[in-house]
């Protein structure tokens, strides 16, 4: 009896939640309050101990470094000359770093506390929250090398709910809104819709469009929660679907999303 | 006495499994510790206890981390409680059972939440279903299941009955 009560109420709860809120109510807010100062805690500390590990692995490996070492070392005096070189191009290099830092949205930086425990979706908790300025549907974004050394945002995901000292960030390849985006050498546009073991599937507005793997996905902005020209990923693989007149692309995201640590926040 | 033990086992059971576990991911898939602990506390403890701390547990990583609210409460509830009913007739000293049970929990948890998602209407394609329902994290559990369940026995030690002398 009582058992078949609590389900109903549970039951009705996740109807009532399953659409967008507008905020958390006090006791999801409080509950968050306290749990994530401390899995900020705990977090560290796997990243260290993980860090820790790796370094214990490294130590069998090293005295074949040593050997690779010398090599490099003949390798970076020349590299050095190389870079003289470069200081001779100060004044340019200064023109461009600034340009890359015109271009920068006000950004908040903050660090993951926790990660969503299930395999079904990629969500997690970062330490900044209201307090800090950070509303619902702002992006989340990491600095992205790109391949000719210009760092570009990369986009993360976006804040889904705010609490006071904490906030929860969906990431792009679980996102249940579709994400529009743009292809940079062709300015062709289309739409990420699913995702599929790190991977993001989507298809493409025109069916004739010329996107060849290894073509640059950026935002478009169409939508407006995502903001214009942040960096997505490379198309991985194009694919035709005959009888349904589309285009369907998989895209592989440029952020690694299992080795997150620190991100950036961009306040509207 | 005990609810205390266990509302401290299921706050350090959230912040283990949500900031440590995830740097011991195998191919992307985390264990779900969550779920051995509720099938080992329902084996141990019965249906009321195993149900509401299913519930208990499901719900705050649904406060933490879902998108929806209920979801893992209502899995993790009817889990606990399922086991909880036919706790009595089993052998709960034996190793195997905590093992066998995590596996098809694990299944069925993984299942009933794709369900769920199917009803929300949320648009998962039913390969990626499968690869998820039947993934490594079944084994994964099983090792868990073992080495929690090796734990457990020293917390929750049956008191032995003891006449006479001491």
């Amino acid at each position: 009896m009582m058992v078949t009560a609590v389900a109903i109420i549970l039951i009705i709860i996740i109807g009532v939640t399953n659409k967008d809120r507008i905020s958390l109510t006090k006791f999801e807010k409080i509950i968050g309050n306290i749990i994530s100062p401390i899995t900020k805690v705990t977090y560290n500390i796997g990243n260290k101990v993980t860090g820790f590990f790796s370094n214990l692995s490294n130590i069998s490996n090293l005295k074949e470094e040593n050997e690779e070492l010398k090599i490099k070392v003949a390798a970076l005096e020349d590299a050095n000359s190389n870079l003289q070189n470069l200081i001779g191009q100060y004044d340019f290099l200064k023109n461009e770093a600034s340009l890359i830092d015109n271009t920068n949205y006000e950004l908040i930086s903050a660090q993951i506390t926790s990660k969503e425990p299930g395999n079904w979706y990629d969500i997690f908790i970062i330490d900044k929250g209201l307090k800090d300025g950070i509303g619902k549907n702002d992006n989340v974004i990491q600095g992205i090398e790109t391949e000719n050394g210009v760092i570009e945002e990369g986009i993360v995901g976006r804040v889904t709910d705010v609490g006071d000292n904490w906030a929860r960030v969906v990431s792009i390849i679980s996102e249940q809104n579709r994400i529009s985006f743009k292809a940079i050498r062709t300015q062709d546009g289309g739409v990420l819709s699913r995702s599929n073991d790190g991977e993001i599937i989507g298809y493409l507005f025109d069916n004739e469009a010329d996107i060849v793997p290894g073509d640059k996905i950026y935002t478009s902005g169409l939508g407006e929660v995502f903001l214009q020209d942040l960096y997505i990923g490379e198309v991985d693989e194009v694919q035709e679907v005959e009888e349904e007149l589309i285009k369907n692309i998989t895209v592989k995201p440029a952020i690694d999303f299992k080795k997150l640590f620190k991100v950036f926040v961009i306040i509207d | 006495m005990t609810i205390t033990t266990l509302l401290l086992i299921l706050l350090i059971n959230i912040v283990f499994q949500s900031s440590i576990l995830p740097y011991f991911s195998l191919f992307g898939y985390t264990p779900n510790t969550g779920l051995v602990l509720v099938i080992i506390i329902a084996l141990r403890k019965g249906k009321y206890y195993g149900g509401f701390f299913g519930l208990a547990l499901g719900l705050i990583q649904d406060i933490l981390f879902g998108q929806v609210l209920g979801i893992n409460g209502l899995i993790l509830f009817i889990i606990g409680y399922i086991i909880g009913l036919i706790q009595d007739s089993l052998d709960i000293e034996n190793i195997v059972i905590p093992i066998f049970f995590s596996a098809i929990f694990t299944i069925f948890y993984n299942f009933s939440y794709y369900l769920i998602l199917f009803f929300l209407s949320r648009d998962i394609l039913r390969e990626i279903m499968i690869k998820i329902v039947f993934s490594i994290e079944i084994l994964y559990n099983m090792i868990f299941a073992a080495l929690i369940y090796k734990l457990f026995s020293k917390i929750f030690v049956i008191p032995n009955l003891r006449f006479g002398k001491r």
